[in-house]
């Protein structure tokens, strides 16, 4: 399990990490979104043992990440700016990989090769962005970690290669239980594949839930009222947001959906539909009343 | 087996039940049939085991598999189908009528498609 | 899983010297001129009936190292360390070497053993070329081979830690050779300075300055390691090793720990 116990990090006057605290459960996929600047990737330079907080903790297991040789080997990071060495092939980068960490597996190496179909003695500086990112993968997951981590994991590849590059680590959890912790942008692919969200802003996160938890208790509603019969709603009904088109009134409520269509068929809206909401728009609403939000500019 | 829309909003785990409910109940999947392991959705759609085991939870709680463990799960048909789902598709009929009558659909019309499904 | 602390990685060491061949190899090969030219100059002083003696060989001998040694250490491992301490300035580079499982500790060690041995190669290979050139007209005298090897190897040691504890310091791949020069050139510059100062405010008072000149090494080292003569034996900077055995030592310890209390910082 990896714990991350209200760290704050500063830089040259800059707070990057303001009382940051995650939680990542063994097995799953934590998925960790926010705005740019956020702060998730100091959270994983923590996590990988670059940096060190200046104040809370960094646990991994249990135990502190940095300058720990023996949690470290337990993790492999893939950062949005893999470093190579200069004039090296994937097999002598494997060669290094292989000197570090106690569990690489040269078969997976071998099998992978197909998978990946790259070239393995070929200068990496000569492939393109996605290929050596491709490549970065190929060695991570070699390593057999029991922790990997993503930084932005998947730009830069074509849509095949990352379902193949999901599909792979969805395996690795299936079968060995492998932690994923995957720090991204894209809601819509996080979505399918993770079981916890973490959402950040400003150094802070702001809440961490099961993505199941956050799903069943948020809805959208659409309802069209009588003429004239717009109801105000409840008091103790935490809506987020209204807006509407015409006649159709749009509500984005926080709690479960049976509940809260119960609540408002009392009013006789004439027409009255519970939607669920993409991992999208839960952030873009959870983050609305952080003022971070879509401004409209007039021109 | 299983072919996911990724435009769609509705979260995953409810595509998934959905889907396998579908092919259910409409006997592509035979009761008795061996539903595709977690492993092996996980891998061919590339999402979360997670996902996947809660829908499969959920579907075996609503009746529609059943697990036995070490072998994998297996399609059924539920004996008495949950109260909550017959609301749910009855209220989806009350609207599905109610457009079809905005559409201006005759009422006459809407009870013969009623009456021709019901005779199959 | 270990539980033993390691303070060495092989992976790590291997792929420096593998990395940076060019740099040593070439030093061989170019270092190889100089037995190369004594021997040349002993054959001709043979062919021109002057039969060499135990003197020549050490004339010849000495007069490379203490003209060249220093000045080519100086450089060369300046060189060494701007190769192996590199990475330190680029934080992608560093976003590698600092997530893989081992301590700084076990980096910092094995890359100053790596630049160690680097620097060591090229004397290795002239070494092991100038005793065979001794053995082969027979001035082979083992107390003198050692002496000298104690003093280059000191030399290198003292200015392999130097520059590393300017790459400690600085946080710029430009700012290393900058500082080390300035750190080399210390005394001098201070007198340089204060004897401006001197004229412009104390009316030309001259000072005594001599005691900061070991702060310049060079210097120091240039007045110091030069070539005593002793009967015919061939002679050795043994009286003069004093101060450069002092120095070497000096700074070994100075570098041994403010590198590694420098390594904590990231």
């Amino acid at each position: 399990m990896i714990e991350v116990k209200n760290i704050v990090k500063t830089f040259d006057g800059f707070t990057a990490l303001d009382g940051a605290s995650i939680t990542v459960p063994d097995g799953g996929v934590y998925g960790l979104v926010g705005p740019n600047g956020a702060g998730k990737s100091t959270i994983i330079r923590h996590l990988t043992g670059i940096y060190a907080p200046d104040s809370g903790e960094v646990l991994v297991e249990g135990e502190p990440v940095y300058e720990n040789p023996a949690k470290k080997a337990l993790l492999a990071v893939i950062p949005d700016d893999w470093f190579y060495f200069p004039s090296s092939t994937i097999f002598d980068m494997m060669r290094f990989y292989r000197g570090f960490y106690p569990n690489f597996d040269g078969n997976r190496y071998e099998k992978f090769k197909e998978v990946f179909s790259l070239p393995e003695k070929s200068p990496i500086r000569r492939m393109s962005k996605g290929m050596q990112k491709q490549a970065a993968f190929w060695l991570a997951m070699c390593c057999r970690p029991k922790y990997l981590i993503l930084d932005e994991p998947v730009d830069g590849l074509d849509p095949v290669m990352r379902r193949q590059v999901w599909s792979l680590m969805m395996s690795d959890v299936t079968e060995h239980g492998t932690t994923v912790l995957v720090s991204s942008h894209n809601l819509r692919e996080l979505e399918d594949v993770c079981d916890h969200v973490g959402i950040m802003n400003k150094g802070r996160v702001l809440l961490e839930r099961s993505l199941s938890d956050l799903q069943e208790n948020i809805v959208k509603l659409q309802a069209v009222w009588k003429p004239g019969e717009v109801p105000v709603l409840p008091r103790e009904l935490e809506v987020l947001h209204t807006s509407h088109v015409g006649r159709v009134y749009t509500y984005i409520v926080r709690g479960k959906a049976q509940e809260i269509t119960r609540q408002l068929q009392v009013h006789q809206p004439l027409m009255l539909e519970a939607l669920p909401l993409s991992l999208e728009e839960i952030f873009i609403y959870e983050l609305g009343g952080e003022q971070y939000a879509v401004k409209e500019i007039i021109l | 087996m299983l072919q996911l829309n990724y435009r769609d909003a509705r979260p995953i785990y409810g595509q998934i039940k959905d889907g396998l409910r579908k092919l259910i109940v409409t006997g592509a999947l035979e009761p008795d049939e061996k539903l595709p392991s977690v492993r092996a959705m996980a891998m061919d759609l590339a999402i979360n085991p997670n996902t996947i085991q809660r829908a499969y939870a959920e579907l075996e709680a609503e009746g529609f598999l059943y697990s036995v463990p070490g072998k994998g799960s297996f399609a059924a048909l539920p004996p008495e189908p949950l109260e909550a789902r017959r609301r749910e598709l009855l209220q989806k009929l009350h609207e599905l009528i109610a457009e079809l009558r905005c559409l201006r659909f005759s009422n006459e019309e809407i009870i013969t498609a009623v009456e021709e499904e019901l005779k199959q | 899983m270990q539980s033993k602390r390691s303070f060495f990685n092989k992976a790590l060491f291997r792929k420096n010297l593998t990395r940076y061949w060019p740099l040593w190899g070439g030093m061989s090969i170019a270092g190889s001129f100089i037995p190369l030219y004594m021997l040349l100059e002993l054959s001709t002083r043979t062919s021109l009936g002057l039969a060499p003696g135990p003197n020549d060989f050490a004339e010849l001998l000495y007069g490379a190292v203490t003209i060249f040694a220093p000045t080519f250490l100086m450089v060369y491992a300046l060189l060494c360390a701007m190769l192996v301490w590199n990475y330190l300035y680029s934080p992608r580079a560093v976003g590698l070497m600092h997530t893989l499982p081992v301590d700084r500790t076990c980096l910092f060690v094995t890359n100053a053993l790596s630049g160690l041995v680097m620097l060591g190669i090229p004397f290795l290979v002239v070494g092991g070329l100038l005793c065979l050139l001794a053995l082969a007209f027979g001035f082979f005298n083992l107390l003198a081979a050692v002496n000298t090897v104690a003093a280059v190897i000191l030399l290198a040691v003292l200015f392999f830690g130097l520059a590393t504890l300017c790459a400690m310091l600085t946080g710029h791949t430009a700012m290393l050779p900058a500082l080390y020069l300035l750190l080399n050139f210390l005394a001098a510059l201070l007198e340089t300075m204060v004897g401006f100062l001197n004229q412009t405010f104390l009316m030309g008072i001259p000072l005594q300055s001599m005691q900061l000149q070991f702060l310049t090494p060079l210097l120091q080292i240039y007045e110091n390691f030069t070539m005593g003569y002793l009967d015919m034996e061939p002679a050795s900077a043994a009286s003069q090793e004093s101060a450069v055995y002092l120095q070497g030592l000096g700074t070994v310890a100075l570098y041994g720990l403010a590198g590694i209390g420098l390594l904590a910082l990231s």
